[in-house]
C-alpha cells in the first residue's frame, strides 16, 4: 500500500543542516493503523508532512500504490491528495468564512461531487454535531471543530487518513470521542497518526517510535487487519486514478 | 518596565516581516501627507505671494470720499497693526486721449481716446511685488513732472511710443515707459479699461476730481501678510467699516478676478491634505490589523497570566512605537529632502511660481510625525481596547471577537465629525466650508458602516447559489463578519471615495477654468450704441465677419422697493454714511431683457420663463441677491426713466463675469420693457490684433459716438492665470493621487496574507493551480469591484451635494473614473494569478507556514 524507502529530510539553516529525518525505511499495509511516536523534534510531523505529499523528502521515496509521489507535480499532488488522502490537523485548519456544512463539503466541492452536501450533512450527523451544521468555526467548541476536521478528511472516502496529534489540543472526554470517531474507518482506510500518547499508540496495529529522525524501534501491537480481495487501481502521474 | 519592553521587543522580532511593513506603510503614510500638506502650503504661500503682488499692497481701504485724518486715526487705532504709513491713492476710470499714431487722412493728426482706469501712485509704491517696465524708467521720477505709464499692449495696439504725449481731463502727460502685465505684476487685473499710471501730485490739475463722481479714495497698508490673517481682520471689521462708507479690500478683493480661485486653491488643497491624511491613517490601520492578529491572541495569554490591563497596553504601546516612531519619522524626513525639489520640479510647469525658498516647514514636520505616530499607536491600542471585556479562553478561540458592540457606536460618527472639522478648520478658518466638507466625509464614513452589514448579507446569500467551491469561497470571505476581508473592503472603499472625489473636484474646477479658455471669447466690446444706430453697427459687424456676436439692449433703471418696502427710504433711515449695500440699493443699473440663457451664465434656483414668458419676470445674479436680502418670488418694483415697472423673482443666475460675455444684475423677460428708452452694448470676437484695430477705425468713423473697448488682453490675462492655476491644482492633486494608489496598493497587499492560508488550506484538500486561480483571482477582483463601487458611486453623490458647492462649481465627472473601473480590475486579476503562481511553485507545508 505504501512504502517509503530511505526517507530524509533536512532544512538548511546559515551554520549547519537540520536533520529533521534521516533515512527511514518502513512499510504500511492496506488498512493498516500506524502510530508514529516519539518525543518532541524527533521528526514525527515532518514524516506526516512528507507522507502527505505537504513536502518534499530531500532524499529518498515515498510509493503509494506503486506511484513515487516525487515524480507528481505540485499540481497532481494536490489532486492525488484530494482524491486519496484526509488529513486532521492537530489545530483543526478549518477555513473561518465557513460554516461547519461548508467546511465538511469543500474537497467533495472541489471534485464536482453533487451530492457534497449529502454527503456533509450525515458525516457531520455521525461525528455528532448535527446541531452545529451552520456554525463558523469561531463559534465551535475544540472538540467540535476537530469533529469537523474529521468529517471533512472522510468526505471523499480516502484510502489514506493521516492525522496529526488529532487529540493533542482536547480534553479527554472529547480526545476519546475523537479517538472512536478515527479508529472507526481502519475497516475502509489504512490511518496513520502521530501520537505523544502511549495509550493511543497501543490502539493502533503498529507503533513506529522516531528517536532524532530515527526509526528507534517498531512494534506490534495487533495483527494487522486482513487485506481486502479487490485492490484500487494504482496512482498515475497525473494523480488521477 | 523592563519586562514590558522586553516583550515588546519580542513580540516586534517574532513579526519582522509584518512589522517591517506596518513601519513600511506608517513611512508612506508620512510621506504622503508631508509631501501634500507641504507641497500645498507652499503652493499656497506662493500663490498668495503672487495675488499679494498683483494686488501691490496687503490691505487696501476704499472709499468714496477722502480720507480725513479722523478717518486714518480711527483705522489705526481698530487695527494697531496698521502702524506703518499707508499709501494714498486715487482710482477712477475716464477717457485718455492720444493722438493717433497712423492717421488714415494723411497730413491730419486724429485724436483717439480710449477708456481707461487711472491709478495715482505715492512714492514708494509698489508695497509688494515690483512693476516690469519695459525701460525700467525709475518710478521716483513719476513724481518729478506729468509723467504717465501705459500698460505694453496700449504700445502695441494704436502705435504709442515713449515721449509721446496723451491727455487725461486738463493735464497733458508724457509716456515715461510702458509697464509689462504678467502674473505676479502689481495691478494685474481683468476689466475692461487698461490701467495707467501716474503721480497724486498731478490729479488736482486734471481737474477730474471735482467733476468724476466715481473716485475711489483708497489707502493701502503693507500688513497682515497672510490670507487667513486677512480674512479673520475683514470678517471683524468689515460690517462696522462699511457703516462708515469705508470698504476693505484684501489681497482676495485685490488680486480681482483671482478671488475665487484663490479661495478655490485654498479649498481644494484642504481637501486634498484631509484626503490624505484619511488614507494615510486607513494604510496603517490596515497593515497593523494584520500584524495584530495574532499578537491579539498573545494579549490573550498575557492576561491569562496575569497582566492588568495598564501592563498589556504599555506591552502594545511599546511595541507600535517601534513602527510609529520609524515609520514617521523616516517618512517626515525623506519629504523634507524632497519638497526643496518640488519647487524647481512645478517651475517647469508653472513658469511664474517661484522656485526658490520651497521647504517642509517644522510645524507641518511635527504634524506629520505626530499624526502618524499617533495613528499607529491609536490603531494598535484600539483592537487590544476592545479585548478589556473578553476572558482569555474566547480570545484564544481561532475567531475572538473583532468588534465588541458598544452601545456609544453611535457616537463614532460625530466624534469623527468633529475631528475631521477641527483639522479641516485649522487648515481653511471657514467655519461653513470646514462643516460641508467634514460632513461629507463623516457620510461616507457612515454609508460605508451601513453597507458592511448589507455586503455580508447580499454576499452570504448570493455565495449560496454558486456552485464553484473557489469562486463561493472568495465571494463569501467579502461578507464574514469578523472577516479581515471586510475591514480591507471598507478600507479600500474609503481609499477609492477620497481618490475618486480627489478626480472628481479637479475635473469640475478644470472644466470650469477652462470655461475661461474658450477661444470663441469675444475681444471686442461697443457701448453706447442707440437704437438708431443699430442697423448700422449689425452691418459694419456682418461686413466686417466677426464672431460671436451678441447685442443687447441696456435700460437703466433704478430698484424703487422691494415687496412693497422703499429701498431709498430703508437707506435714509440709518445714521450717518451709506454702506456698501446701500449704495447698491440706490444706484443706478443697466438692465437688459431676453428670452434664453447665454454663455457665461448659469441658473441656479427657480425656472427660466424661455419662451414661455408673461412679461414681468426677472432673474438676478445669486451674489447681488445674497448681498441685498433679495428670493426667489420677491417683487421688485423698477423706476424705468420715472416709470414704475412690477417684477417678480422667477430664477436667480451665477454670471461669470470673468467670461467676458455682456451681462446685468437683473434680466426680465421681454414685455412693454422693450418699449422703453435704450441703448445697446454689443460683444464680438474679431481676432488679430490687425483686425481689431481696423473694425475700431471703421465703427469710430461712422457712429462717432459708441465707444469701442478692446478686452484680448484682459481676456489673455485671464487664460495665462487660470491656466496657471488649473495647473497648481492638478499638479498637488497627482502628489495626493500617487500617495493614496501607492497607500491603497499597500492596504490591499496586506490583505494577500489573509487569502494566502484559505489558499494554501485548499491546496492541502486537493486544489490544483487552476482553482487556486480562480479562487485568488475572483477574490481580488471581486474585493476590487466592491471597493470601486463603493468609492466611486458616494464620491460622485457626496461630492456633488457636500464638496463642489463649496468649491462654487458644478460637477464634471472624469473619464477616470470609468478607467478606474476597468483597470482596477485587471489590475486585481493579475495580482490574484500572481499569488496563485507563487502558492501553486511552492509545497504545501511551506504554503501554511508561511501564513
Amino acid at each position: 500500500m505504501l512504502q517509503v524507502k530511505n526517507l530524509t529530510r533536512k532544512y538548511p539553516s546559515a551554520e549547519f543542516d537540520i536533520i529533521a529525518l534521516n533515512s527511514v525505511s518502513f512499510q504500511v499495509e492496506k488498512n493498516e493503523v500506524i502510530a508514529i511516536t516519539g518525543a518532541s523534534g524527533s521528526g514525527k510531523s515532518t514524516l506526516l508532512g512528507l507522507l502527505a505529499g505537504l513536502d518534499r523528502p530531500t532524499s529518498g521515496s515515498i510509493e503509494v500504490q506503486g506511484t513515487d509521489l516525487a515524480e507528481l507535480s505540485e499540481d497532481a499532488l494536490a489532486l492525488w491528495r484530494g482524491s486519496n488522502l484526509g488529513y486532521v490537523f492537530q489545530n483543526y485548519q478549518l477555513i473561518s468564512s465557513l460554516t461547519a456544512l461548508e467546511n465538511v463539503a469543500l474537497p467533495a466541492e472541489l471534485a464536482s461531487d453533487n451530492d457534497a452536501y449529502e454527503k456533509a450533512r450525515k458525516l457531520l450527523e455521525s461525528v455528532g454535531i448535527s446541531h452545529r451544521l451552520n456554525n463558523y468555526p469561531g463559534q465551535l467548541s475544540g472538540g467540535e471543530q476537530q469533529r469537523v476536521a474529521i468529517a471533512r478528511a472522510l468526505i471523499r472516502k480516502p484510502e489514506i487518513i493521516l492525522a496529526d496529534e488529532p487529540t493533542g489540543n482536547l480534553d479527554s472526554v472529547s480526545g476519546d470521542a475523537i479517538l472512536n470517531l478515527l479508529f472507526a474507518v481502519r475497516k475502509s482506510a489504512t490511518l496513520i497518526m502521530v501520537t505523544h500518547n502511549p495509550k493511543i499508540a497501543e490502539l493502533a496495529d503498529r507503533e513506529i517510535i522516531l528517536k532524532d529522525g530515527k526509526i528507534l524501534r517498531e512494534i506490534i501491537h495487533r495483527k494487522k487487519a486482513a487485506p481486502r480481495k479487490k485492490k484500487k487501481p494504482a496512482v498515475n502521474k497525473t494523480g488521477k486514478k | 518596565m523592563k519586562l514590558i519592553l522586553k516583550l515588546a521587543i519580542r513580540e516586534a522580532r517574532s513579526g519582522q516581516k509584518l512589522l517591517f511593513f506596518s513601519a513600511l506603510t506608517v513611512m508612506v503614510a508620512a510621506f504622503s501627507l508631508s509631501m501634500v500638506t507641504g507641497t500645498g502650503q507652499n503652493l499656497r504661500d506662493a500663490l498668495a505671494r503672487e495675488s499679494r503682488t498683483m494686488a501691490g499692497s496687503d490691505v487696501r481701504f476704499k472709499s468714496s470720499r477722502p480720507f480725513t485724518s479722523e478717518n486714518i486715526s480711527e483705522l489705526e487705532s481698530i487695527f494697531p497693526k496698521l502702524n506703518k504709513p499707508g499709501l494714498f491713492s486715487e482710482e477712477f476710470m475716464t477717457m485718455m486721449r492720444f493722438p493717433q499714431a497712423e492717421p488714415e487722412i494723411e497730413n491730419k493728426e486724429q485724436i483717439n481716446d480710449r477708456l481707461v482706469r487711472v491709478k495715482t501712485l505715492e512714492l514708494n509704491w509698489p508695497q509688494r511685488g515690483a512693476l516690469a517696465l519695459e525701460n525700467k524708467f525709475p518710478l521716483e521720477k513719476l513724481h518729478q513732472s506729468p509723467f504717465i505709464i501705459l500698460p505694453a499692449e496700449m504700445a502695441d495696439e494704436y502705435g504709442l511710443k515713449k515721449n509721446h504725449t496723451v491727455e487725461i481731463g486738463k493735464e497733458k502727460f508724457t509716456i515715461a515707459d510702458f509697464f509689462i502685465m504678467q502674473p505676479g505684476s502689481p495691478l494685474l487685473t481683468s476689466g475692461m479699461a487698461p490701467t495707467v499710471l501716474f503721480s497724486r501730485k498731478f490729479i488736482e490739475q486734471t481737474g477730474l476730481l471735482q467733476a468724476g463722481s466715481r473716485v475711489s479714495y483708497v489707502i493701502s497698508y503693507n500688513a497682515l501678510s497672510t490670507i487667513a490673517e486677512q480674512r479673520s481682520f475683514k470678517d471683524q471689521y468689515e460690517t462696522e467699516l462699511l457703516a462708515k462708507g469705508i470698504k476693505v479690500e484684501t489681497l482676495e478683493d485685490g488680486a480681482g478676478f483671482l478671488r475665487r480661485f484663490i479661495q478655490r486653491t485654498e479649498i481644494f488643497l484642504t481637501f486634498l491634505a484631509v484626503a490624505t491624511l484619511i488614507l494615510s491613517l486607513s494604510g496603517t490601520s490596515s497593515a497593523l490589523s494584520v500584524f495584530l492578529k495574532e499578537k491579539k491572541r498573545h494579549a490573550a495569554v498575557m492576561r491569562a497570566l496575569g497582566f492588568n490591563n495598564l501592563k498589556i497596553f504599555s506591552v502594545y504601546a511599546s511595541l507600535a512605537s517601534i513602527p510609529g516612531i520609524l515609520g514617521s519619522l523616516s517618512g517626515v524626513l525623506l519629504s523634507a529632502v524632497t519638497i526643496p525639489f518640488m519647487g524647481s520640479i512645478l517651475a517647469n510647469f508653472i513658469p511664474s511660481l517661484p522656485a526658490e525658498g520651497w521647504s517642509l516647514s517644522i510645524t507641518v514636520a511635527i504634524i506629520t510625525f505626530t499624526a502618524g505616530f499617533a495613528g499607529t499607536l491609536f490603531f494598535t491600542l484600539l483592537p487590544i481596547l476592545k479585548l478589556v471585556n473578553e476572558s482569555p479562553v474566547v480570545l484564544l478561540r481561532e475567531e475572538a471577537p473583532n468588534a465588541v458592540k458598544s452601545r456609544f457606536r453611535w457616537m463614532y460618527f460625530p466624534a469623527l465629525f468633529l475631528f475631521l472639522f477641527a483639522v479641516i478648520f485649522a487648515m481653511n478658518r471657514s467655519v461653513a466650508n470646514s462643516a460641508q466638507i467634514a460632513t461629507g466625509l463623516a457620510v461616507n464614513f457612515l454609508l460605508l458602516y451601513l453597507a458592511a452589514p448589507l455586503l455580508a448579507k447580499f454576499t452570504s446569500a448570493f455565495s449560496k447559489s454558486i456552485r464553484v467551491p473557489a469562486i463561493k469561497l472568495a465571494i463569501r470571505n467579502l461578507g464574514r463578519l469578523t472577516s479581515e476581508s471586510r475591514i480591507i473592503l471598507v478600507a479600500a472603499s474609503q481609499g477609492i471615495f477620497l481618490l475618486a472625489a480627489i478626480f472628481i473636484l479637479d475635473a469640475s474646477l478644470q472644466a470650469e477654468l477652462n470655461r475661461y479658455e474658450s477661444s470663441d471669447q469675444p475681444d471686442l466690446f461697443a457701448m453706447d450704441i442707440q437704437p438708431s444706430q443699430k442697423n448700422k453697427f449689425e452691418n459694419i459687424i456682418r461686413e466686417s465677419e466677426v464672431t460671436n456676436v451678441t447685442l443687447v439692449p441696456l435700460i437703466t433703471v433704478r430698484i424703487s422697493s422691494v415687496n412693497g418696502e422703499s429701498l431709498v427710504e430703508k437707506t435714509l433711515s440709518q445714521s450717518g454714511e451709506r454702506s456698501w449695500e446701500d449704495n447698491l440699493r440706490v444706484r443706478e443699473y443697466f438692465i437688459s431683457y431676453r428670452n434664453r440663457l447665454q454663455e457665461g451664465e448659469q441658473l441656479t434656483e427657480g425656472k427660466f420663463w424661455g419662451e414661455d414668458f408673461e412679461g414681468n419676470e426677472a432673474s438676478v445674479d445669486e451674489e447681488w441677491a445674497e448681498t441685498l436680502n433679495i428670493s426667489l418670488g420677491d417683487t421688485l418694483e423698477l423706476d424705468v426713466h420715472g416709470l414704475p415697472y412690477s417684477v417678480t423673482v422667477t430664477s436667480m443666475r451665477k454670471i461669470q463675469w470673468e467670461s467676458m460675455r455682456p451681462n446685468s444684475f437683473i434680466i426680465l423677460s421681454p414685455g412693454m420693457i422693450g418699449l422703453a428708452p435704450k441703448q445697446f452694448l454689443a460683444s464680438f470676437k474679431a481676432g488679430s490684433v490687425e483686425k481689431r484695430r481696423m473694425i475700431r477705425r471703421k465703427l469710430g468713423s461712422a457712429l462717432g459716438n459708441i465707444t469701442v473697448i478692446d478686452v484680448a488682453e484682459s481676456a489673455a490675462m485671464i487664460k495665462r492665470v487660470s491656466s496657471t492655476l488649473a495647473l497648481s491644482f492638478r499638479l498637488v492633486a497627482i502628489i495626493a493621487v500617487l500617495a493614496g494608489i501607492l497607500l491603497l496598493a499597500l492596504t490591499i497587499a496586506s490583505e494577500r496574507q489573509n487569502r494566502a492560508r484559505d489558499a494554501a488550506l485548499l491546496k492541502i484538500l486537493g486544489s490544483n493551480t487552476a482553482t487556486l486561480n480562480t479562487y485568488l483571482t475572483v477574490s481580488h477582483v471581486a474585493l476590487t469591484v466592491f471597493s470601486i463601487v463603493l468609492g466611486i458611486l458616494p464620491a460622485m453623490f457626496l461630492s456633488t451635494i457636500f464638496f463642489l458647492p463649496v468649491l462654487g462649481t458644478t460637477p464634471t465627472f472624469p473619464a477616470v473614473l470609468l478607467v478606474l473601473l476597468f483597470v482596477g480590475p485587471i489590475l486585481a486579476f493579475w495580482q490574484g494569478r500572481g499569488q496563485a503562481n507563487t502558492i501553486s511553485s511552492k509545497s504545501a507545508l511551506e504554503n501554511l507556514r508561511a501564513t
